[in-house]
């Protein structure tokens, strides 16, 4: 059974349907990528299992369980937790304190435990302190676990909002163009660095990116999604010659030349 | 240079405490101790006010809940003949109850919801207590609130008394309130008001965390509700309106709302502003909500940080500029 | 129940729920479009009120020309609120709150000062006095003339933000600031139409209910926070739906303040509030905003 099943999905905003009667599965421990071109639905996908929207119609389960109509907050106590594509991040507090607020689910000290602040709630406090740091070491963050979460140069930002989902230890990652914005060499660090960590601990990862170059060495399968419908799956290799998904990318290209109105 | 005589925050609050503490014994007049009294009632109102918005909502009825305190403990001590110091705990349950069903209903949808479903709760209970005179004793309210039951031997009748009580209460909402700010819930808390959704996909229950500081909030302001009945001997619904709940939301902000000392601070300087403007021979009270409305409004345009926040800003300009003094003297050096 | 006593119960019914409606258009409109919540909206009533009282009934001027300068006036003032202390929280509903607190307090209080916390009487302008029968039943013809201004007024504004350009204006940046200002729309000059419009509305009801009521320092207090009640139930952003709550909330205190008295009848308003929030989140016309 896949650790996720997504059937039959679909979802309209007015006239427009993001997502199509879309079936996807992602199995336990692999790292799948969902590429497409603008406005294929990738980033709907993501805002429907994590709750964000309703689907108009369609199933998604997590290990056989139905997940849909749940709130975001159950969502991700199931395990499912997400990236945002911009301004993901707890901006005012120190990249510490946004370490902290993703430990929300696993920390374990109840409501009494933190108004008493007995010896046992300390000792929590203290491991959650080391893990924070811990987590911020993984991107090279260590020095910086002070600092307010504005003031970090660009990467650094993307990476806090994925070490913030792994501290939440989630079953499921996903990852919402993560690399976004980066250059050449950080995106290439940066991926190594999650790729390192996901297939470490094992965790399922979902990475959406519109660049499909930056993705081909770093998933296991991958998913093409074109006006909110999959035109291919497979392996990187396969999908690189599949002629759908060269024509869905070469369509976007030829749009690029005559500019139509500002996105 | 300045680090040898620095005053960390808790020696400030260690020597306020003992002030507070000492304060009867050195002064007699029971004035001013009932205007501390008074003072210690609004502080405890607004960290509640305070501890609701650090979840990004405002809510403009807790005079309300500071009333359901009052007329529950009331109506227990003298219909029903139970020990007062139960039903002041009981008053704060009770209010924590009402906020707790209130919230459910209200917190589930956008903020500004939840403020203007607050404006139409006070007036609710004002209308309700007014109206239901058989037990609520109509416009006319409750007289003759006995003071607190003795334990062990001491009364509880005395302006003094009563200043003790205050204290205690103000000390410990104060105690929670801190703990709450350095804790997991604080720090929940305010994830929610920077920003929900990310909050959400967290795995934090917007809703519930919510209700919960709205809960604790209005806990606090029972407690002080039932110690206000007993301090005043009588109760009536003008105690507790829709203007006196924008006063706390008023303290608040003045004093600041993003320090846990902005309470104590906007209220004390509130409240012993008119003390001072009563001295002025020929006062009309009339024009302090004139004077408090534009000390309100020139807070929010000017320093939207409070008085802690302005004070913080000065602070740390004045290290600026002298370690920017230092970096000169030495590079000259 | 008799004819004369229902006929009576929905005149008054129309004529609370119009007042409501006229003064929860302009709320509603400010906050649609600055996203600015002005909880001293019903000192704008207030002071409609009072311009009444000094032009009319103090100084002698015509009703309608006294009408024209008092609300003109506050419109005037609105619009200078709106530029200088509401202009940084557009957008930004809860620092915009607090600021209205504090203009509702000076307002409230500078009346006071100024007039004193009595109540004044407005005369009834010649052309309103009267009765009118109807079918065995008496109407006041003030009232039946006051709700048909009220009903004009709000049908016009009805058509005003439906159909104009302007109204159109509004309801764009209503929508989306950001890409309105885009399209070359001034947000500036639409907000501050919006507050005067809403100051406008909101002084005519003050300036009609004048003679009926009488003018007090804190005779906005009550409308205005009805006002923010009609607004949360019709679905805030909903004009339609403002326009239904508040012959609802009219109804409601007009019928059941014969069997149950005023205060419980506003007792039942804020139930049906609570009732209807439990099972309309959004409120009644709402829909869920992202």
């Amino acid at each position: 059974m896949p650790l996720l099943e997504a059937e039959h999905l679909s979802i309209r905003f007015g006239g427009l349907k993001a997502l199509d009667k879309l079936d996807i599965q992602i199995e336990e421990g692999e790292i799948l990528g969902l590429i497409g071109p603008n406005g294929a639905g990738k980033s709907t996908f993501i805002n429907v299992v994590s709750g964000f929207h309703k689907p108009s119609s369609g199933r998604i389960t997590l290990n056989g369980e139905n997940i849909v109509g749940l709130r975001m907050d159950q969502i991700a106590s199931k395990g499912i937790i997400r990236t945002f594509q911009v301004s993901n991040l707890f901006m005012s507090s120190s990249v510490l304190r946004n370490i902290q607020v993703g430990f929300h689910l696993q920390s374990g000290i109840g409501f009494w435990g933190s108004i008493l602040g007995n010896s046992k709630t300390r000792r929590q406090e203290q491991v959650l302190h080391e893990k924070a740091l811990e987590i911020s070491n993984l991107f090279n963050m260590g020095h910086l676990s002070n600092e307010m979460t504005a003031n970090l140069p660009h990467g650094h930002q993307r990476e806090l909002g994925v070490a913030m989902a792994l501290a939440a230890e989630p079953k499921l990652l996903m990852l919402d163009e993560p690399v976004t914005g980066m250059i050449a060499e950080e995106t290439l660090r940066f991926m190594n660095t999650i790729r390192a960590i996901t297939k470490k601990k094992g965790t399922t990862t979902l990475l959406i990116e519109h660049d499909m170059k930056a993705v081909m060495g770093f998933c296991d399968r991958i998913v093409v999604l074109n006006f909110g419908k999959k035109i291919a799956e497979g392996t990187p290799e396969k999908i690189q010659k599949n002629q759908d998904v060269i024509k869905a990318y070469l369509g976007e290209k030829k749009d690029a030349q005559n500019p139509g109105p500002a996105s | 240079m300045l680090k040898n005589r620095r005053l960390t925050p808790n020696m400030v609050l260690l020597v306020i405490a003992i002030l507070l503490i000492l304060f009867p014994m050195l002064s007699g007049n029971k004035y001013y101790l009932r205007t501390i009294t008074t003072l210690a009632i609004a502080i405890v109102l607004t960290s509640g006010f305070r501890l609701i918005a650090l979840t990004g909502q405002l809510s403009i009825a807790q005079a309300a809940f500071m009333g359901v305190g009052a007329y529950c403990s009331t109506l227990l001590i003298m219909n029903l003949g139970w020990n007062s110091w139960i039903c002041f705990f009981l008053a704060g349950f009770a209010a924590a109850l009402t906020a707790g069903i209130v919230g459910f209903i209200t917190l589930r949808i956008k903020e500004i919801y939840f403020a203007i479903a607050t404006l139409a709760l006070n007036e609710l209970f004002r209308l309700i207590w007014v109206e239901w005179d058989t037990l609520f004793g109509g416009p006319a309210g409750i007289v003759n609130i006995p003071s607190p039951d003795p334990i062990l031997g001491i009364h509880f009748g005395s302006v003094v008394s009563f200043y003790y009580i205050a204290v205690l209460l103000l000390f410990s909402a104060t105690a929670m309130m801190l703990r709450i700010e350095r804790s997991r819930i604080g720090l929940i808390f305010s994830s929610i008001r920077e920003f929900d959704t990310l909050a959400a996909s967290l795995g934090v229950n917007l809703i519930w965390e919510k209700v919960k500081a709205f809960m604790i909030a209005c806990f606090f302001a029972g407690m002080a509700g039932a110690l206000y009945a007993h301090l005043q001997h009588f109760i009536s619904p003008v105690d507790f309106t829709l203007m006196d709940s924008v006063m706390f939301l008023l303290y608040g902000v003045i004093g600041g709302l993003e320090s846990v000392w902005g309470p104590a601070v906007g209220c004390t300087v509130m409240i012993f502003i008119p003390v001072g403007l009563r001295l002025i021979p020929n006062y009309n009270p009339v024009i302090e909500p004139i004077i408090f409305g534009g000390i309100l409004i020139l807070v929010m345009r000017f320093c939207p940080g409070g008085l802690v926040g302005l004070f913080q800003k000065l602070v740390s300009d004045l290290k600026k500029t002298e370690s920017q003094k230092g970096e000169q003297e030495h590079a000259a050096a | 129940m008799t004819l004369q006593m229902f006929v009576q119960s929905l005149i008054n019914s129309i004529l609370s729920g119009g007042v409501l409606i006229l003064i929860a258009m302009g709320l509603t409109i400010i906050l649609g479009i600055m996203k600015v919540v002005n909880f001293a909206h019903g000192e704008f009533y207030m002071l409609g009120g009072f311009g009444i009282w000094w032009f009319f009934a103090e100084h002698g001027l015509n009703f309608v020309l006294a009408l024209i300068l008092s609300v003109t006036l506050v419109g005037i003032l609105g619009v200078a609120i709106e530029r200088g202390l509401f202009k940084p929280f557009r957008e930004n509903a809860f620092p915009s709150l607090i600021i209205s607190c504090g203009i509702l307090l000076v307002f409230r209080a500078a009346t006071q000062l100024s007039f004193g916390l009595v109540d004044h009487a407005v005369p009834t302008p010649e052309a309103f006095k009267g009765m009118i029968q109807v079918s065995g039943a008496f109407l006041s013809k003030e009232r039946l003339i006051v709700i048909c201004i009220t009903l004009a007024l709000i049908i016009g504004l009805y058509v005003f933000i439906k159909f104009t350009k302007a109204g159109l204006a509004m309801r764009a940046v209503s929508d989306n600031p950001a890409a309105a200002s885009l399209q070359g729309m001034s947000v500036d000059r639409i907000s501050s139409l919006a507050f005067f419009i809403g100051s406008v509305l909101a002084a005519t009801a003050g300036c009609l209910t004048g003679p009926i009521f009488y003018v007090s320092p804190t005779m906005g207090a009550e409308p205005g926070l009805m006002a923010f009640v009609v607004i949360v139930l019709g679905g805030i952003g909903s004009i339609t739906g403002t326009v239904i709550a508040g012959l609802i909330i009219g109804f409601i205190e007009g019928f059941g303040a014969i069997p149950f008295g005023t205060n419980y009848a506003t007792v039942m308003v804020y139930v049906v509030l609570l009732i209807t929030l439990i099972f309309k989140p959004m409120g009644l016309l709402g829909h869920a905003e992202k």
